[in-house]
């Protein structure tokens, strides 16, 4: 079974795509959900679909409902529609980790943003697609909480931002 | 009224962040150099999340007035102008230099137009000053 795979756009390069861990230290753009495959046209019935939940990595499944429409279905949680919309642009993963699909094809736009940003704010539950990070997704320990005393500037790493 | 934007990070940076320590002239992306934040926390913890490999993806959450960032001014970029701006930047290879000469540049998410997503690039140094004051209030999030 084919993956919903998280990639960033390659700084200074058109159509290509990397996985977040292999942009350049303080660089910043978030990444979005990509489906692969040879064509547009072609589209897998179920993907793998990795979701996060209170610290840690859990499976879950994309399914194809009709047309552009997929669905994930997350028990406890709720249902998620998507539409695997055309990539802007031919995007191809040139990143350094292996990776079995010619091109990515199709995006995923989420037809409820507003679902999703309530279910991170109250629940600890994201949708997070496969990068290599997915690999070393072993529970987590327990966050950090409140603010820090202050402490030397740093590189504004990492986005919102975007993903 | 109150503005709630975010930005994915290391747990080391996060600290740094929540203690008063961001610096715009650091950090780079698609419209150049600065500090970006993004309108959406999903967003940005799976970008934490998949950025970082060890510990728990964190996010900063800034809260400030919206009186406070209109009075900064920021540019609004239209999609269109993102893309044109993001393709010059890119071909010049100044993803970590390029400046607007602005406080805070308002923009769309360049990538595609149907998936709609904010960000606000903070680059100048009373940007830096504003974010790291204490009308800004900034918090970890798990």
């Amino acid at each position: 079974m084919r993956s919903v795979h998280y990639l960033c756009r390659k700084p200074g390069s058109v159509g290509e795509l990397v996985y977040p861990l292999e942009l350049p230290d303080g660089y910043q753009s978030l990444g979005s959900f990509f489906l692969g495959g040879s064509d547009v046209s072609s589209v897998d019935e179920v993907y793998r679909f990795p979701v996060y939940l209170d610290g840690s990595v859990l499976p879950s499944e994309l399914r194809h409902i009709r047309g552009a429409i997929f669905e994930a279905e997350i028990q406890a949680i709720g249902r998620f529609a998507f539409r695997a919309i055309q990539a802007g642009m031919p995007a191809r993963y040139t990143g350094a980790y292996p990776f079995d699909d010619i091109k990515l094809v199709r995006q995923l736009a989420p037809r409820n943003r507003a679902f999703l940003e309530e279910v991170a704010l109250t629940k600890d539950f994201m949708f997070v697609g496969y990068s290599p990070r997915i690999d070393d997704a072993t529970p987590l320990p327990p966050a950090p909480t409140g603010p820090a005393p202050p402490a030397p500037p740093v590189a504004g790493e990492a986005a919102f931002s975007r993903r | 009224m109150k503005i709630t934007v975010y930005h994915g990070t290391s747990a080391t940076d996060a600290s740094t962040i929540c203690g008063g320590g961001i610096d715009v002239s650091v950090g780079g992306g698609e419209l150049g150099r600065g500090f970006y934040t993004g309108e959406f926390l999903h967003e940005a913890r799976t970008w934490a999340f998949h950025r970082n490999p060890a510990g728990r993806p964190l996010v900063v959450e800034l809260t400030l007035e919206d009186a406070d960032f209109f009075a900064m001014d920021p540019l609004c970029l239209t999609a269109a102008q993102a893309v044109a701006y993001r393709n010059n930047i890119r071909s010049n290879d100044s993803t970590r230099t390029y400046l607007f000469d602005e406080d805070i540049v308002w923009s769309q998410i360049v990538g595609t137009d149907r998936i709609k997503c904010d960000q606000y690039k903070w680059e100048s140094n009373d940007a830096e000053d504003f974010l790291n004051g204490s009308s800004v209030s900034r918090t970890m999030r798990k």
